[in-house]
């Protein structure tokens, strides 16, 4: 056995000296080393050897690696910090274009929690407020409205629109459309959910093409912008505060660690059909100074329970982004966004207080979704943090009540604690409110102005670009432009040889 | 041996409820009287809302059972429920061979338990923490311990008449 061992001793000793030898850097220094111990004659030494000094080279080291990568990272651990830092510079600050970008963070299957914005739980609005680090605007709980609104002109075409609009309802009634009775008492159950949906769709069709189409002769966007049907808006995003599932040894990557599958963010992805989505080539004006106070509360937004505790559901899932429309479309800016499910089941069953958190709940939620989609389609995601806020419009009606509700997005770095990134997403949302009361004889009765009013100022919000910033300054090839490679051969034609005929 | 047979080994907590016929409108009431069904509060944990109350319930009970069975027995309007089940890993008794699996160096069998996550409408609930009893120090305990410990091996020494060299 000792034989053996001093044998293996020896081996291992002969192979180290071996690969010493065999590699070509060790040998050249060897080489050099031994000539200048040598003392040649003068008319043997090479000439070279007389210019080396005497002294030896300095070796030189590569640069120490500092603790943690430049940044702000609060509770995260150096290897957590590490790896998202070079996320961010190897990984998404290399691709340039928007598609394998998105591909990049949705090419994979895992376990993320559900985070649809019809959530029927009770007391959810908090729970998607502090998953979406949002604070809400309001005083004495009372209703704020952003005042960038008060900048908007609709007094020289409202008594036009508001002709159009009231021509509209009462047609839409007078036609043969099944039934549209029923919506004059919005707390009546009888009528099936989906019947009450299909209404409220064709109803808010005809409104939103009165309005659009009578103010569009003195408003630019709303001539050149895309209005689509039915449109599907999904995003994913990481959120600090709830801790990653357990995943199996044997299922996890030899690459990533035991430390980065115990990460304290959590995936969540969102998806739902939004009824209709104005888009528009220029984003919306932000809505409040992201130096403000209310966007730097974040420390407000953690989330403090479990969301199973809530009742919520996770499941393995492909991840998804989507912002409704092909990449390529000139108009890649979401103006407003339109739904109409209005929850009355809900209502009649659980009572007016719960609706009313989970009707707040899918306006706040389908704003988020939408920013956080348009800014994956300006390059901008969890690694490469927003230069400019987002802005977002949801209309909740069913052709008769309307309730507004509007977004900031100021920050996609979700996943860091509050101590790392203060930012904080603010949200503004109205409470439900009718337009008109009824109808007799097919008039219009009990008209809002106050709503009809806000509607207005909705649509008519013009977007603007932001003074000075690019808008996608992470993306060099926009998507739907070819991607011209760079080893293109070219063909020199040295000589031409000419046939005689 | 008695009418149940092998069901006699099994608690009474965790036997299965006997299928029972769907119920159509017309038909005569089905009762059951003396339904297997339990609920167990359990200590959440992890935080808690003070709205949110955990229970483990008998494995067959759906989320209707459980809110029914709060609101007529207990009386206390229920607002949701969700159910989750999880899986406890115990040793594999030897009469149970055909559940078992390897899991590393162990033979374990899954048993499923179910808990419920009931959110109340109206009431608030903590679970109470127990009060923590006078109790001496670790160290003092362990004195006390091998003190027991030594005079029971010298009863035995002495009882045996074990020599000196061997004993403890």
């Amino acid at each position: 056995m000792a034989a053996l061992s001093r044998v293996r001793h020896m081996k291992s000793k002969y192979c180290i000296f071996q690969a010493i030898f065999t590699s070509s850097k060790w040998r050249c220094q060897f080489a050099t080393e031994a000539a200048r111990k040598i003392d040649l004659p003068s008319d043997l030494k090479d000439d070279a050897q007389e210019g080396l000094p005497d002294d030896k080279p300095e070796k030189g080291y590569p640069a120490v690696k500092p603790w943690m990568p430049p940044g702000s990272w609060g509770e995260m651990t150096r290897q957590q910090a590490w790896f998202w830092h070079r996320g961010e510079i190897n990984h998404m600050g290399r691709i340039t274009h928007v598609k394998e970008k998105i591909k990049f963070l949705t090419d994979k299957q895992m376990v993320a929690w559900k985070f649809p914005p019809i959530n029927i739980q009770p007391n959810v609005l908090k729970y998607q407020l502090e998953v979406t680090n949002t604070i809400l605007a309001s005083k004495d709980d009372k209703y704020l409205k952003p005042e960038i609104y008060q900048s908007v002109d609709i007094k020289t075409d409202y008594e036009e629109l508001k002709k159009l609009c009231i021509e509209a309802i009462e047609i839409e009634h007078a036609l043969h459309r099944d039934k549209l009775k029923y919506l004059a008492a919005a707390k009546d159950g009888r009528a099936k959910s989906w019947h009450a949906l299909l209404r409220g769709r064709l109803l808010t069709q005809t409104i939103l093409n009165a309005i659009m189409s009578g103010a569009s002769r003195n408003h630019e966007h709303l001539q050149s912008c895309s209005v689509d049907k039915e449109v599907t808006v999904a995003a994913c995003f990481q959120r600090n505060g709830v801790k990653r599932p357990w995943v199996p040894v044997s299922r996890r990557s030899p690459d990533l660690s035991k430390e980065l599958y115990l990460q304290n963010n959590a995936m969540f992805q969102g998806k739902h059909v939004v009824d209709f989505q104005v888009r528009t080539s220029l984003p919306l004006p932000q809505f409040i100074s992201p130096d403000h106070e209310m966007c730097m509360q974040a420390d407000k937004c953690v989330p403090q329970y479990n969301p199973k505790v809530l009742g919520q559901f996770r499941e393995l899932t492909q991840l998804e982004i989507t912002s409704g429309f092909n990449l390529g479309s000139p108009n890649e800016f979401t103006h407003t966004s339109v739904v109409c499910e209005q929850l009355g089941r809900l209502r009649l069953v659980s009572g007016e207080e719960h609706w009313e958190q989970s009707h707040a709940g899918y306006g706040l939620v389908t704003s988020f979704l939408s920013c956080v989609a348009q800014a994956h389609v300006q390059g901008f995601n969890m690694f490469q943090d927003l230069v400019y806020p987002f802005t977002a419009q949801t209309i909740h009606t069913d052709g008769r009540t309307f309730r507004f509700s509007m977004f900031q997005l100021n920050s996609l770095k979700l996943w860091k604690d509050p101590k790392a990134s203060p930012a904080s997403n603010v949200a503004w949302i109205s409470p439900a409110d009718n337009l008109y009361e009824g109808l007799t004889d097919d008039r219009v009765i009990g008209f809002n102005d106050e709503v009809f009013q806000r509607l207005c100022q909705c649509l008519l919000l013009k977007p603007s670009s932001r003074d000075g910033i690019k808008l996608n300054p992470n993306v060099k090839y926009k998507a739907g432009t070819p991607k011209i490679l760079k080893s293109v051969k070219k063909v020199e034609i040295e000589e031409e040889v000419v046939y005689d005929r | 041996m008695t009418r149940l047979g092998f069901l006699e080994r099994i608690p009474l907590w965790q036997r299965t409820i006997p299928k029972y016929p769907l119920h159509f409108k017309g038909d005569p009431q089905l009762r059951v009287y003396l339904p297997l069904f339990w609920m167990k509060m359990v200590q959440p944990a992890n935080k808690f809302p003070k709205n949110i109350v955990l229970f483990k319930v008998h494995p067959q009970m759906s989320k209707l059972d459980i809110a029914q069975y709060l609101e007529k027995i207990y009386e206390t309007p229920v607002a949701n429920v969700r159910t989750e089940i999880r899986e406890q890993q115990i040793m594999a008794p030897w009469w149970n061979r055909s559940k078992k699996q390897w899991v590393g160096r162990k033979v374990v069998t899954r048993i499923p338990e179910k808990y419920a996550y009931v959110t109340l409408a109206k009431d608030e609930f903590v679970y109470p923490t127990p009060k923590k009893t006078e109790k001496s120090s670790d160290s003092e305990r362990y004195k006390k311990y091998m003190k027991i410990r030594e005079g029971h091996y010298k009863e035995l020494n002495e009882a045996l008449s074990v020599p000196a060299w061997f004993r403890r």
